[in-house]
């Protein structure tokens, strides 16, 4: 497939300069999607997309550039799209597209088995989701969740030479069941992500989120203020990955973070490893066809490094780290899985030595969170460094004990800080893959919570 | 458009055993002009895509594809046969449908000037003069962006039923934004709306209405102004939501909660739900001024459509009247769950590609009694905002914070001076219970992007709106 794709790239390329483009880059992909949704036990959204389209990139002998997403590869609409761009196209100060060089491929990016699962199969897996959730309890009254897979193949072409293809498979069960207890609610949460389907473990996943649903019910009110925090993976994935996107990554944001200041807690590492197949979006290159590099981001709380990509790089007077992104995403979209985006979306944060039990264990007075939601970019986390969340699986430890459930609480706190007040980190058996980010459970002194929200709060007005 | 494509979905899906299907073909051309800090550029997104969506043995199947030609549309068809098929194999409940109307309309809104037809130098050359003209109002403006979008969408959808519509919508948003900094510190105005554009389905002359060239000087002082200024204090007092800071309350804490998908528990994998469940119909959600309806037919909003993606004509609904919550917004199958016998029209889907989900459409607080002038003379103490700069709520909208770019304090009927950054809090059926005071005057569209569903879709909603006042809120500042 990436190799019929590689000829469209090159064929449009072809096109674009006969039809007058000096140099013209084309990104050509392939998708093929499948979304099992359930809710209310039933299996109520079976939804497959077969996706291929362009991102088609021409500049004119006078220096000036246009370019467009497209979801097509039909050469007749491609044809008129290319005659658009040569009109439209305009000055703009942007680095030249890459001439050819030896870029060394990653392996083991695509599942075979995945990328042959039938809809029987998918359908199949979703019924055990159910039924594991609901034979967990009898308190388990809806189960519902989602299980993702994605086939994808990249070609990218452009006039200096380069001819570039990437495969990869990718898979995600979320489980969310509801618990009713009387007149109380509780929702859980456990996910999976990987790039093989036969490494879920359906029923453990809808076992965890049930356990979660029927922990959460008849939550007790607190008094809002500062608490220390454990944040199990799914939080502190979107605590980092806002932290690491805002100072690090392509897009991120100027003077937020000092290269060589402390900048975290002494006891973050952080690295992005686009080449490493511990993350589930590693690939050998980036949108503007240059090799991946691995970077340490933070080291021991030290900013070492930063992302770039060709216009960066050119600023800085520094070489491209191959941290290029799609305008659209269109190649390694994280939103795919379960997270939030966050770039760069192969961030590893390296796992300390303090198992899940000591961290709940060495809790005087705690709140255990399992997942935030609203939480990351761009909504949740603005210029002022404020990041606002609503945690989902919460939870007060007290003596080294969980207690009981909490209600929603809603987190209201600076990034800068958050990160300056990680107290211990995780040990390997705590790190969860997210999709874009691999973190341990971390934990966090003094977070401040301002609001509090019950699922199941009577309407009393006034 | 593409009727011999769709009429071979419709034969392969009804000799598969398909008991209802529908065919949906999307033609998508949106092009954005941009000029900031780096220079202007031009970016086209083009989609022509189609959806395939089939009912067999009670359960759905949908599949979507970006290739259309004769043989692919029988494969995609085949493939959402196949996977509705799976999925009644796990499911003991059946899909039903409201009963609608069979139709065979077409439908094109109204414009002068098609958006992108206009030439791009006459669209960069006004966004030139404001950003210019942004820069020149403030020493301290250090970044800016002015940013222009028109769009051309054009659907044809068939069902099985015999309903044949085709919809072509044009329309056109635009914006202006500045930053500001000194000694670290950095704030932000926008106009006129802070989160994305003021998309609208007008032709270009909306560009020309929104004027952005004189009110880039005004949001410029203002820059300079919240440089100077200080946060507001920490307490309670009455908070007057103006424009698209009114937009996002309406959109956040009215509009999502009214979608019957999140009544009925099926969004909680990922967006959340809402805590205006079935029963809560009757509820007294607000003070007895509060009017707000779903309304797709109002001409020129961003979320205006004359069928939905079930070939259902755009309604407008009411959602909360005289403050009491009446109506949901629907889908026909959403509709039929909760016994109602028609669909409120509000299912779209972002392209093709993708299934329609229950979305909102123009989400509108109706006018009150009161002008704007009225309500600010009317306060004796409190603070304006207007501009969303973050938004945070709980998974059933039950409580939220919202903060925005800039904020106003009135005392005793006046402005006196701009407050950095005001944050606010609340709970959701006492904010709205606390609303007196609506504007008539100066009720204006506004929009947004709005994400929803897995996988992730995004599309344009709108808000008609004007000033509005809360009393007895929290606000505050950032730290």
């Amino acid at each position: 497939m990436s190799e019929v794709l590689l000829t469209k790239a090159e064929r449009i390329v072809k096109i674009a300069e006969v039809k007058g483009a000096k140099q013209a880059q084309a990104l050509v992909y392939s998708f093929d999607d499948a979304f099992s949704r359930f809710s209310r036990n039933t299996l109520n959204q079976s939804e497959v997309y077969e996706d291929q389209g362009v991102y088609l990139e021409i500049e004119k002998a006078d220096k000036t550039y246009s370019s467009a997403f497209i979801r097509t590869v039909k050469e007749e609409e491609l044809t008129k799209i290319i005659d658009m761009l040569l009109r439209q196209a305009r000055l703009e100060e942007r680095p030249p597209f890459t001439t050819s060089s030896n870029i060394q491929p990653i392996n083991g990016t695509y599942d075979k088995k995945t990328a042959e699962l039938t809809d029987k199969e998918r359908a199949e897996a979703v019924r055990l989701a159910i039924q594991a959730s609901l034979d967990y309890s009898k308190k388990i009254t809806k189960a519902s969740g989602t299980l993702t897979t994605r086939i994808a193949h990249v070609a990218l072409a452009n006039s200096f030479g380069i001819s570039l293809i990437h495969s990869y498979t990718g898979c995600s069960l979320v489980c969310t069941p509801l618990a009713e207890d009387n007149s109380s609610l509780g929702v859980g949460f456990a996910s999976q992500n990987t790039r093989s389907f036969s490494e879920i473990n359906i029923e453990k996943i809808a076992e965890e989120a049930s356990e979660d649903a029927v922990m959460s019910v008849n939550p007790k009110p607190i008094d809002l203020g500062r608490y220390d925090v454990i944040f199990q993976s799914d939080a502190a994935g979107d605590v980092i990955g806002s932290f690491v996107q805002l100072g690090f990554s392509t897009i991120r944001e100027e003077n937020y973070v000092e290269i060589g200041s402390l900048c975290s807690s002494e006891l973050l590492t952080v690295s992005d490893e686009p080449r490493n197949l511990d993350t589930l979006l590693p690939r050998a290159f980036d949108a503007e066809g240059i090799q991946t590099a691995n970077v340490v981001l933070i080291d021991k709380g030290v900013a070492k490094e930063m992302c770039f990509d060709l216009r960066l790089a050119a600023k800085a007077n520094r070489k491209s780290s191959g941290h290029a992104v799609f305008p659209h995403d269109v190649t390694y979209s994280s939103k795919f899985f379960i997270g939030w985006v966050y770039y760069p979306f192969n961030q590893i944060v390296k796992a300390g030595n303090v198992t899940k039990q000591d961290m709940i264990r060495e809790a005087e007075r705690a709140i255990l969170v399992k997942r935030l939601m609203y939480a990351g970019l761009p909504s949740g986390v603005c210029k002022k460094d404020v990041m606002q969340a609503h945690t989902m699986g919460t939870w007060l430890i007290e003596k080294g004990q969980i207690k009981h459930p909490l209600p929603s609480l809603r987190i209201s706190a600076s990034l800068k800080k958050l990160v300056k007040n990680i107290i211990s980190v995780g040990d390997v058996n705590s790190v969860k893959k997210l999709g874009c980010i691999n973190t341990p459970w971390l934990t966090i002194r003094d977070v401040l919570f301002t609001e509090m929200s019950s699922l199941s709060t009577p309407e009393n007005v006034l | 458009m593409f009727e011999e494509q769709v009429k071979v979905c419709l034969d392969v899906a009804a000799k598969m055993g398909a008991s209802y299907s529908d065919v949906r073909v999307n033609k998508i051309h949106r092009k954005m002009l941009r000029l900031d800090n780096r220079g202007s550029r031009v970016f086209n997104d083009v989609d022509l895509t189609l959806g395939v969506r089939v009912i067999v043995k009670g359960s759905w199947g949908f599949c979507g594809s970006s290739i259309l030609d004769n043989e692919y549309c029988k494969r995609v068809t085949e493939r959402a046969v196949r996977v509705a098929r799976a999925a009644s194999a796990v499911n003991k409940s059946k899909v039903t449908l409201t009963e609608e109307p069979t139709l065979n309309e077409r439908y094109s809104n109204n414009f002068i000037k098609h958006p992108l037809k206009v030439e791009d130098q006459e669209i960069y050359d006004l966004l030139d003069t404001a950003v210019k003209t942004l820069k020149e109002s403030g020493k301290r403006i250090k970044s800016f962006s002015a940013t222009f979008q028109g769009f051309e969408e054009e659907k044809l959808i068939v069902t099985s039923e015999g309903t044949c519509v085709q919809q072509k919508l044009v329309g056109c948003g635009s914006s202006i934004q500045g930053w500001a900094t000194e000694n670290g510190n950095m704030v932000r105005r926008s106009y006129p709306q802070s989160l994305g554009l003021n998309l609208a389905t007008k032709g270009y002359e909306w560009i020309q209405e929104v004027d952005l060239i004189n009110n880039a000087t005004r949001i410029g002082c203002e820059l300079e102004e919240l440089l100077d200024a200080r946060c507001y204090p920490q307490g309670f007092s009455d908070l007057l939501l103006a424009d698209d800071m009114l937009a996002l309350q309406i959109h956040e804490t009215v509009g999502h909660p009214t979608e019957l998908d999140r009544a009925l528990d099926m969004e909680w994998d990922f967006a959340g739900s809402t805590f205006l469940t079935p029963e809560k119909v009757g509820l007294k959600f607000g003070s007895n001024c509060v009017n707000v309806v779903a309304d797709a037919t109002i001409s020129g909003g961003a979320g205006s459509y004359y069928f939905d993606d079930e070939a259902v004509k755009g309604k407008k609904v009411d959602l909360i009247k005289d403050g009491v919550f009446v109506g949901y917004q629907t889908s026909r199958e959403t509709a039929a769950l909760l016994g109602l016998s028609k669909s409120s029209g509000g299912m779209r889907a972002m392209s093709g590609l993708h299934q329609p989900l229950v979305r909102m459409s123009n989400i509108n607080l109706l006018a009150g009694d009161w002008t704007r002038e009225e309500i600010i003379k009317d306060t004796k103490q409190g603070l304006l905002i207007t501009a969303p700069l973050m938004e945070i709520f709980d998974q059933r909208r039950r409580t939220f914070t919202f903060s925005g770019e800039i904020g106003w304090r009135i005392k005793n009927g006046e402005i006196a001076g701009v407050v950095k950054e005001p944050i606010y809090s609340g709970q959701t059926l006492n904010f709205w219970h606390n609303c007196d005071a609506i504007a008539k005057d100066g009720w204006t569209l506004f929009s947004s992007g709005c994400g929803k569903g897995r996988p992730h879709q995004t599309v344009r909603v709108g808000h008609y709106c004007s000033l509005a006042r809360f009393r007895n809120v929290l606000s505050r500042c950032f730290e």
